[in-house]
This record gives structure tokens, sequence and C-alpha cells, in this order.
């Protein structure tokens, strides 16, 4: 037990008792408080296990840069990993757990990683767990390294979303992103302002002092106000600028107290971004840095006038700048004693003596003793620029380390705003270069906060340049050996000695570095480690920090939920479903569904105690020898109009449309301009300047989208105007060699006749009184009407035909039956039986390409030498030389016993006409290879087949003209 | 994400448009040698400046244009109809 409540915070100050639980046991803590400072409060210091070595950790700072104690919230569907407790506020009932520990964090069995540590340095994983196979030790690995554990049951909780526009997006409300926000909003800009905090005022509420001649916590609360008066700012607390995106558009994560509602998600896209994110304290480093007790000094300042908590009995702070003084002087106007500070500097920026607190300038810390908690350092004077001789020992149970503020440059950066190392406080500073980006305050080194206001006031917003500290800044690192316990990123367990590793192997560059020991990749994004990473890289090279460069920050700037993100966008609403118009109807015959594209269609319908195999293959038979009813309401129906549309479809098709006569249905392949099949289909001639064009159900949009760019970008001056009418028709096809009996119980006006209606034909007129369109065209091989109605006719239509067809012995068919039937009739399927280098003359079209004069799309790449090699995969027909044998789809075909591809398996299905499988294939010059003999490869499993035509039933095509 | 304008439907964020590439594209005619043909089909520019490029609002309006785009900054420095020359001077 250490750290204790000593009264009142600024937070805490009318806060009730709250009762929550850590690790199972009760603890109290105020209304205000975090859980990170409630549990200092309460005497815990170790709040979590370390990433690799299992160290324990306590709390390292009051904020987003928390490297250490991260927990688990909550139960079951709720639960969170990773939470950062010093952000966490306290509720009534709160629950957490430390992390990544068995089978206690105090009795931390995997603490025997550590005592191995320099068998686990920096490459560790990636050298030994090579052999056989990294994932044999995978799953060891992943339970011994990690953090907190996601909830396995779906998230209850719902997210909100909000997009908005401002002229002035300020993120960070401390005093100068207040100053900023009151500035812009008094103008009339229409102005939002983001503090992750709880509260306005940053650095002033960690660390009170005066502004204006007024005291701080009076001057914020006025400028709160003053902002709240403004009808043009909307200033939001517990919200963070996750990340800044190109054209200035920011993403907020806004904490929500609302029950069941976690977070909200803005996007905003701001005129003006104005970047005041302060600044972050830097660590020190040396020997054992990382034990609980140890912590940012400017947390302890914050845990001091926020909470009212005192992490210790005996402090001692350790640092290289005034900011030690400061500190000191906080503590001791509130009564709390220091034992010593340790300053790097040889002399101080401030008069000392008055303190009457031994100061050792000149000093740094170089160990720290204790288990687990820190209970003494090891101090020593720097001797030319090394450490003394002479050490000595200071007993603390907490030591507060600072190496001077950092300017907290990620939000600029996302922006690619070039950074500048400044020497005068040794940290980096944006330079931005836009006038829509302004970084003002702390963020760009202006560490004078009365200055920096005086800018925003004046309206020179960013300082000119940094503002150093009295007396500068001292080193950061203790000038000892390199060893495997100073730690540089305590999250990822990235000490010196690691460092050093990945220099000697030549990972001298910052980004091999950093992905070489993970520095800096952990969930603080190197908040508190990529500077010590990159001074130390700099000087182990003999390099200045300039030339060494930065490693690129990337949003998101601090961990986002995924659920954040995601919003609505789960279950159900992940992606739109399109359902059919007979959908309902589908349903109430008992279909089986899948998702073909977007599309959710019926892939058979099976009787009671039918499987999907027998329902298929009775669907299919039905078809062949009375008739079948399916639903083709997703084929593609693209409208063309316009004097130019013969024209402009002569273009878009390898076939000729432009000799189509009115009345009449012409298949046709569209290509891509490399030549490559992009969809097939049929065109129909309704009138001299208008075609329908029917394409792929999978293709439909992007056909439609093709032909506009091909219409607006290259053809403009054409005549024609495109619609996609393909949800305005609900398509019932009725195939079989009764399809024409069935249609004929139906009071239209179109005759049906085969000599007036034949085969690849389209008509227009009635069909019980409302308007249709019927193509004579057929996927099945059989007779088959095509009937297109008014999408909200389509159901009416279909029930009505199953039910006059009852004694006809009419069944409806589904995407797999009908899929059987085109196989047996070798009917190409585009993306199925074709890929991304076929083309025309693969699957039997390069006569109808050669054949045609006038241009079109892809006609030249037909001409390329690679489309007119003689061994291209070609479109055939297989069939198992062992008539049981199933085929599969995706197998390779071999010549026997060889084991080169010469082709693979496109389409395979059992044939219930023929009574055997069946099967397509794409075949290294396949159409002169008919008869031949070869084996399909899949997984060890060998077939041999024999290679034919790709029409296995009705190779005349008799049926489908009847 | 992009703030593309529109001619038609002004301001509106990238995700309701489709990139369609470089524009200016001159479609050779077919009786070309098959390395222009290919030049036609794969070379693109790629300039360390001012690209022009075609887009379409396809969760718009639909139109088809032109615009000119910083290839560093994302700066859009001019939008035109796709019917437009390519502009001598893009700044």
């Amino acid at each position: 037990m250490s750290g204790y409540r000593l009264g009142a915070g600024s937070d805490t100050r009318t806060g009730e008792p709250l009762s929550f639980r850590f690790n199972g046991r009760q603890y109290q803590g105020l209304d205000g408080d975090t859980l990170a400072s409630a549990l200092i409060a309460s005497g815990v210091r170790t709040f979590g296990r370390s990433f690799k070595r299992h160290r324990p950790r306590g709390v390292f700072s009051a904020g987003v840069e928390e490297t250490s104690a991260l927990v688990q919230l909550g139960e079951g569907a709720r639960t969170t990993p990773n939470v950062n407790a010093s952000q966490l506020l306290l509720q009534e009932g709160l629950e957490a757990r430390t992390q990544n520990h068995w089978p206690s964090v105090n009795f931390d069995l995997l603490r025997i990683l550590d005592h191995f540590s320099s068998l686990f340095p920096a490459g560790f994983y990636n050298k030994t767990f090579m052999w056989p196979s990294w994932h044999l030790y995978e799953y060891f690995i992943r339970h011994t390294a990690g953090l907190g554990k996601s909830a396995r049951e779906p998230d209850p909780d719902q997210y909100i979303e909000r997009h908005l526009s401002v002229d002035v997006l300020v993120c960070g409300g401390g005093p100068v992103g207040l100053q900023a926000a009151r500035t812009a909003a008094e103008s009339g800009a229409s102005v939002l302002l983001a503090e992750q905090d709880v509260r306005f005022g940053g650095s002033l509420i960690a660390s009170p002092t005066t502004v204006g001649g007024s005291p701080s916590e009076a001057w914020v609360s006025g400028q709160v106000d003053a902002c709240a008066a403004l009808p043009t700012l909307e200033a939001h607390t517990r919200t963070r600028v996750s990340g800044l995106f190109d054209h200035n558009l920011a993403l907020l994560t806004r904490q929500l107290s609302a029950p069941g509602a976690r977070e909200e998600l803005l996007t905003l896209r701001a005129k003006k971004i104005i970047v005041a994110t302060g600044a972050i304290e830097q660590p020190l480093v040396f020997q054992n840095n990382d034990r609980p007790g140890i912590m940012l000094l400017g947390a302890m300042q914050s845990y001091l006038h926020r909470y009212g908590v005192v992490p210790g009995r005996e402090l001692v702070f350790a640092g290289n700048s005034d900011l030690l003084y400061k500190a000191a002087r906080d503590f001791l106007q509130a009564g709390v004693g220091i034992a010593a500070i340790i300053d790097s500097r040889e002399e101080a920026g401030v008069s000392i003596e008055e303190l009457e607190v031994p100061v050792h300038l000149g000093s740094m810390v170089v160990n720290t003793k204790g288990s687990p908690g820190i209970r003494g350092v090891t101090v020593t004077k720097i001797e030319n620029q090394g450490v003394g001789t002479k050490h000595f020992d200071i007993a603390c149970d907490a030591l507060g380390v600072s190496g001077g503020l950092a300017p907290s440059v990620h939000l600029a950066s996302h922006l690619k705003t070039p950074l500048k190392f400044d020497d005068s406080i040794a940290a980096f500073i944006p330079q931005s270069n836009r006038t829509d980006l302004e970084v003002v305050g702390a963020a760009s080194g202006s560490f004078d906060l009365e200055r920096a206001l005086a800018c925003i006031a004046s309206g020179d917003g960013q300082s000119e340049s940094a503002i150093s500290y009295s007396k500068g800044v001292g080193a950061r690192f203790c000038p000892q050996g390199s060893t495997c316990d100073q730690w540089v990123d305590l999250l990822y367990d990235v000490t010196v000695a690691d460092l050093d590793l990945a220099i000697r192997e030549n990972y001298s560059s910052v980004e091999h570095m950093k992905r070489y020991t993970t520095n800096g990749m952990a969930l603080d994004q190197g908040k508190t480690s990529n500077l010590n990473a990159l001074s130390h890289l700099a000087k182990a090279t003999t390099r200045s920090i300039g030339e060494v460069g930065v490693t690129t920050f990337r949003p998101p700037y601090a961990p986002v939920s995924l659920g954040t993100l995601a919003g609505d966008r789960t279950g159900r609403f992940y992606a739109p479903i399109r359902q059919l118009p007979m959908h309902d109807a589908h349903q109430a015959l008992g279909a089986e569904f899948d998702y073909y594209g977007a599309w959710q269609r019926p892939t058979c319908y099976p009787r009671r105690g039918e499987d999907e195999a027998v329902a298929i293959a009775r669907e299919a038979l039905a078809v062949r020898s009375h008739v079948g009813l399916c639903d083709g309401s997703a084929l593609g129906k693209i409208e063309v109009r316009g004097s130019d549309a013969a024209h402009f479809l002569n273009i878009m098709y390898l076939n000729n449309m432009m000799s189509l006569a009115v009345g009449k249905v012409r298949y046709g392949l569209m290509l891509h301009e490399n030549g490559i099949i992009f969809d097939d289909g049929v065109c129909c001639r309704l009138a001299e300047d208008f075609y329908l064009v029917s394409t792929t159900s999978a293709h439909a949009s992007r056909v439609f989208a093709s032909m506009e760019e091909w219409l607006q970008c290259e053809y403009p001056q054409l005549d024609v105007t495109l619609m996609n009418a393909t949800e305005s028709w609900g398509n019932v096809t009725i195939a079989g060699p009764k399809a024409r009996q069935l249609l004929a119980r139906f009071d239209t006006d179109i005759d049906l006749d085969a000599d007036s209606f034949p085969f690849m034909a389209i008509r227009s007129g009635k069909i019980e009184g409302v308007q249709a369109r019927m193509m004579r065209v057929s996927f099945s091989g059989e007779l088959c009407f095509e009937v297109n109605v008014p999408s909200s006719y389509a159901s009416t239509f279909w029930s009505e035909a199953l039910r006059r067809g009852e004694d006809l012995g009419v069944v409806p068919y589904g995407v797999e039956s009908m899929m059987v039937l085109r196989i047996e009739k070798g009917f190409l399927h585009v993306g199925t039986d074709t890929d991304g280098q076929t083309v025309p003359d693969d699957v039997g079209w390069g006569h109808i390409a050669k054949r045609k004069q006038a241009d079109f799309v892809g006609k030249r790449s037909l001409l390329l030498q690679n489309n007119l090699r003689e061994d291209r995969l070609q479109l055939v027909g297989i069939r198992p030389l062992a008539l049981t044998k199933p085929l599969i789809t995706g197998a390779h075909l071999t010549k026997p016993g060889e084991s080169s591809s010469q082709g693979y398996v496109t389409s395979t299905c059992y044939s219930p006409t023929l009574g055997h499988h069946v099967g397509l294939g794409l075949l290294k010059a396949g159409r002169n290879r008919m008869g031949e003999v070869l084996e399909s490869v899949d997984c060890g499993t060998r077939v041999h087949l024999s290679v034919t035509s790709p029409v296995f039933v009705d190779p005349e095509g008799e049926r489908l003209h009847g | 994400m992009l703030q593309i304008r529109c001619p038609h439907c002004g301001p509106r964020d990238e995700q309701e448009f489709q990139f369609g590439g470089e524009g200016h594209l001159h479609r050779p005619d077919e009786s070309v040698d098959d390395r222009t043909w290919a030049e036609y089909l794969y070379f693109r520019e790629n300039p360390k400046g001012i690209h022009h490029e075609r887009w379409c609002h396809s969760f718009g309006c639909g139109t088809w244009f032109n615009i000119a785009r910083d290839m560093v900054t994302h700066e859009i420095v001019r939008v035109y109809a796709i019917t437009q020359p390519r502009p001598e001077h893009s700044r």
C-alpha cells in the first residue's frame, strides 16, 4: 500500500462514493475518479502484466499516452479489452480485470519469461519459430504474449453515426483550443471543438497556474461559458479526433453515456482545421524504468490536482527540465513532501534553494529497486557524459519521471505536415505549409501559454518558432551500457538492447527498426517511445535526429472500437440484399435460397423427404419432360433508345446488332477493351430505334455502367439514351415441351404459334390485360418463353401459371436446376466457364468476331499475339470414364499420370437426363483434343475422363426450336 | 476521402464516385500496330503533379466528367466536362 487520497481534487470535489470491483475485489472510489485514480488511492500498484515478458506494471500516465494500465472492462457480450484505466471514468458497479497473466496478476507463472529475457530479443519469433512451421507455435505464443480478450457474443449496443461539415474544427480543448474555438466562432464561423478528456482545460486542469493574472480554473470556466453562449460553436468533451484525412475530412469518436448507446462516430468535413492537441511528456530511460510506482511527472500532478490522489508516501522526481520545479511547488503547496529531485542538467532554470528539497543537479537515475513496486532509486552524477563512479541510493515508493514535453504531432502528421526536429525542446515540431491547417499552442512547440494565447488573439495563430525552456532540456537517456532492462516501449516490451540488436543487424532505417523491434507499434502508437527510440538510433548511428527521420503517424490517434466504425452496418445491414419480386411466392413453395451476387434466389424447391440433389434432378427432368417455371427476374434489362441505338449496340457487342430485324433477338458477347469476355446476353430489337438488352444477372449494373461510360466518354455525339429497367420487370421463364400449352391457357394478344413467334423472337403485347414482353430464348435447351410482366404483377402471374399448369405437371425450378439444364446443353456461363483471360475464340465465337467488319469494343485486342496463340485454353465438355464417378469443379486437367496442368474443370453436375456426371472445362487447345483421355486432379483425387463436345443433350437443338 | 465537385450535383464525398482512370485517352483506329494499341490499353501517366483523370458520379447523377488533380496534395484544381479538351495549364 503506498498511494493514498490526500483530499478532494478538482474532478472529485463533489463526488459521491462509488463502489466497483477490480479483479473480483470490492473497492471504493469517488464520482469523478478514473479507474486509475480510484485504484491508486486504494493503494493498488500492479495494474497488469507486460506484453512479452510479463513484468508487473502500474499506472504510467493520466491520459491517452498510457502504456501499462490497460484493463479488461465488463463481462459477457459487453466486455472490452485493453481499456485505458487512466481515462476510464468510474461508475457505480464497474467491473474490471487485469490482463495477460496466468494464474493471477500478483502471481504470474509466465513471469518466468522475464528471467530468460536475453533469449527473447527483437526478431526472436521470426528467427526461432520457423521450423517446421510457424503455425505449430502460434497457438502457444498467442496465449502468452497478448493483451485482453474480445467479446465472444454479438455486441448488444448501438453506435450512432453523424455526418457534418463546419468552417473550423478545433482539435483539443485545452487553453489554446478553447481560445481558438472562441475566436473563430466570435467571427461568425461554425466551429466544432473536440476534447478527448471529460473536461475542458487541458494542461491547466492537471497543473493549475494563472492566466492573464487570474487563477486558471476561473479562466477556463469563463472560456467554457463564453463558448457555450456562442450559437455557432458546438463543443464536446469525451470526443476524440481519431484521424484527419484528405480534403480535411476528420473522423471523431464521441463517447456517449446513454444506456445501450456506446459511441457516436462523427464524419466531419472542415474548411479549416486547428490542431491544438498539446504536448505529451516523454519518459527517461534507465535500468528497470518500468516498475509499478514509476509514472510521468505530469501524471502525478494530474492525480494530485484532479483527484486529490498521491501515488506514494516517499516521492522522488527525476527529469531534464524546469518542469521538475513546477511539479515540486505543486506538491509542496499541497503539503506533500518530496524526498529528492534529480535533474540531468548542470544548472536549473529556477532558484532551487527556496524549495527546501534536496536537488541533485547533473545527476540521473541509473537503476531502481523493488518488487513488484519501486522501493528506491540508485542515482549517479554524470561525469564526462558517462555514468559517474559514485552511486547512491534514495528510498522512494513513487518516482515521477519527466523527459520534457514533445508536441503531439500525430494529427498534423495524418495530413502529411512536414516535421522539423527542434533542438531547443529536443522534439519534433509540425511545419504546416497550408492555409487550411493551423497547429497552435504546445502542439506547435510553443510551450509559453500566455504567448500562445496572444498569438491566437492577434490572429497570428501558429507562432513562428518553438519556445524553449529556461536553461534548456537535458538528457533523457542515462549514459550506461545497453541492457535488456532499459525500457523504451513499455507496452511492447522493447528495450535499448532490442534497438541495438536491430542496429547491429542493419535494421537501422527508422521504418525497419520500428518493424523489427515493434517499437511504437502498440496500442499507444509510440506516444512515449518513438522519440526516445529515434534519438537512440541517431546517437548509435552517429546521425542527427533530423537525418534519421521519423516514422509515419497514421490514424487512428488512439484505438477506436470496431463497433463504432461499423455502426449499423452489421448483421442484415452488413450488405444490401436484393430480393426477387416473387420472393414470397418462392418462400411459400418451400424454396431453398442462396446468394447469387447481391440477389437472394431459390436454388431449388425440395419436397418433403427430398435433399437438394434429389430436388434438383427432379426439377431438371420435369423441365425436359413436361414444363417448369423459373424466376428470371434478376436478369438485367437495359433499354436502349435513340436514332443511333443500333449503331451504339453494334459497338458494344461482338455480334452484329445493326442487321437485327425488328421483333428479333440475337445472342451477343460483350468484351472488355482488352478482348476479354465481359458479359453475354441477348439483344432484342423492339423498334427501329428501341432495343432491349438482356444481361446476365450478376453483371446487370456493371454492363449498364460500362455502356454509360462508353456513351458519355467516347461516343457523346450519338443519339442514345440508356435506362436500367432491371427491377421494373419480373421475368417468369416457362420452359419445357408443354410450355406453349401452358402459356396458351392465359388470355393474350400475342400469337404463340411457332411460325409467327419463332425461336429468337420478341413480342410485346398483353397477358391477362397486363403489359407484357415475351422472348423466345432458352437457357435450358427446351421450348421456352421468357414472360416479362411488371414486377408488381409477377407474383400473381407466377402463382396463376403454377395453378393452371397443374395437370401438365408444371414444377417451379431453381437456379441450381437451371444450371444442370444449361451444363447438359453446354451453354456458357460467363464468369464460371470463362476467366479473366478468356477471349471469344476460346469459347467458339472466333469466327463471328473475324467476320464482323465494323469496329466494336475489344476488337483490335483480339489480334494481339497472345490472343492468337494456338495453345490457349478452350471450352470443352468432359465425361468421366467410369460413369458412376463424380467430377470436381476447379480440379486441374492433366495427361494421365502427369502433373502439369493442361487446364481446369469449370462446371460439373450430375445429369439426370443422361444418368451420369458431365462437366465443362477450359483445356489447352481443347477443340482439337476430342476423345482424348485425361485425368482431373483435385487434392489427390484423380478421375479419368474423356474430352467431348460441350453439348451433351440434343446437339441439333431441335427441342428449343419446337 | 476526397471531396469532389460534381459539375451537376456540387461537392460530394468520394465514396459516391467511381474513378475512371486517366482522361483524354485517344482510342486509336483498329489499323494501328500492336505496340500502339497496347500503349492505349495499358500505358498510363503517373506524374508527380497535375493529373487529368475522369470520374463518374455513379451514386448520384451518373455524369462522367474530367478533373485535374495534384497527385501529391490531392488538390483538385479544375473540374470540367467530359467533352472538353485537356486544358493547357491547369493552374
